[in-house]
């Protein structure tokens, strides 16, 4: 009986959200975590700063609706939504290039380092590794719509969406960034040789 | 050149979504932040907290009978615009430093604040109940000397008062000064852990700190 409620309540989730926001939001937070824990830590490398990330894309996602009212949650679409919020922060992240202050965590800079010197051999290995050390080298909207199309598995439309830019230009951002990561592991492939 | 095809980019791309699934996430206990009320030194408290540590305390005004208190506490918590989720009893380590007046043990959430703020509050955690110290001795202790009235500012700022004892920071002439539930009610907290505070504890000017372990001495 239990289960088949949250299944109701998982599919009306935006309604319940809209008629009892605090009631609401812990299902929201069950339902959406493993989504947004993916694309943060496919984004970062970084368990804590995907955990942090999240958590923050969550609360502020609280706070706006907070400040919304049950007719605009009501229509939310909760995952391409959610991800707009996170991608936004994880951009935010890239751009100042720091991590959290209080915590001790890799900074990404360090992860773009290496890359951005292969002759050191250690990102283009042609292990799995390589791949993701290989994403730090692409331009943020490119490396944002790669993982979100390839890696996780969203629509060219939520990536327009995440972005903020044309279903045209998302296209390209995947297909200029899958160009470049080919070229980079063919390099890679080649040195190693 | 040995050329590497576009599937084996988009097979290995896949693959690090397969083989990075990181370990359990905690993030719903990070999110949604648990509330309860429990007795402080002085009256009731309103401890919030999530699985990262304690995010705030409140102490609550107003009186049970009337309502008041009741609705100062749904007032603090709506005003910290989180998801909140009531609990019967906080974790043993606050319930004890409560008990103690040490908030040394406890692990604060302080993502929200500025590292300043967060290195002015862990000082203040090393004045030990009884004990008094003036501000210009925070600044020293964190290696800021002249940034007196800026710990001024951080302090009032504090999220956890009580446990961050913030009212045990004082003015070099020994009056108690300023707090952000009053400075009456920092009198009061200062007499209930032993310190002699003498004239109106209603005016942080006069309120006047006689004796205490120690106001200047100490490291």
């Amino acid at each position: 009986m239990i289960e088949y409620l949250e299944q109701i309540v998982v599919a009306e989730l935006t309604q319940y959200l809209a008629m009892d926001l605090d009631g609401g939001f812990p299902v929201l937070v069950r339902e959406y975590q493993g989504l947004l824990m993916a694309m943060a830590f496919q984004s970062t490398r970084s368990q804590a700063d995907a955990e942090d990330l999240v958590a923050t894309c969550l609360l502020n996602a609280y706070r706006s609706m907070r400040g919304y009212g049950p007719q605009r949650i009501a229509q939310l679409k909760l995952r391409s939504w959610l991800t707009t919020i996170l991608v936004n922060l994880i951009r935010n992240r890239w751009r100042k290039g720091l991590t959290d202050t209080l915590r001790a965590s890799r900074p990404l800079w360090e992860v773009d380092e290496r890359i951005q010197n292969p002759s050191e051999g250690r990102a283009l290995d042609g292990s799995q590794t390589s791949v993701a050390d290989l994403l730090g080298i692409l331009p943020p909207n490119q490396r944002i719509a790669v993982i979100m199309r390839h890696v996780i598995g969203y629509e060219l439309r939520d990536i327009s969406e995440a972005l903020g830019c044309p279903i045209g230009t998302a296209k390209s951002h995947v297909s200029r960034g899958l160009a470049r990561l080919r070229a980079e592991l063919e390099r890679g492939v080649s040195w190693q040789e | 050149m040995k050329s590497v095809s576009e599937n084996d980019v988009l097979r290995r791309l896949r693959g690090l979504n397969l083989a990075t699934t990181g370990p359990g996430s905690n993030v719903e206990d990070m999110v949604i932040h648990k509330w309860c009320t429990i007795d402080g030194p002085i009256g009731p408290v309103v401890v919030v907290y999530n699985s990262i540590g304690l995010r705030h305390l409140h102490l609550l005004q107003g009186d049970v009978e009337h309502g008041s208190r009741s609705a100062d506490a749904g007032e603090f918590l709506s005003s910290l615009g989180l998801p909140l989720l009531e609990v019967k009893g906080p974790p043993l380590e606050v319930s004890r430093g409560l008990e103690r007046g040490d908030g040394r043990e406890i692990s604060y959430d302080l993502r929200d604040f500025t590292s300043f703020e967060a290195e002015v509050w862990m000082a203040a955690l090393e004045i030990v109940r009884g004990q008094v110290k003036p501000y210009s001795w925070l600044a020293q202790h964190i290696g800021r000397p002249r940034a007196v009235r800026a710990v001024g500012t951080a302090l009032g700022k504090n999220p956890i008062p009580i446990l961050i004892p913030c009212h045990r920071v004082v003015r070099s002439d020994g009056t108690v000064g300023n707090y952000a539930f009053g400075s009456d009610y920092k009198a009061r907290i200062l007499r209930h852990e032993g310190v002699v505070v003498s004239g109106s504890s209603s005016n942080p000017d006069k309120a006047h700190v006689t004796r205490a372990i120690s106001i200047h001495g100490g490291n």
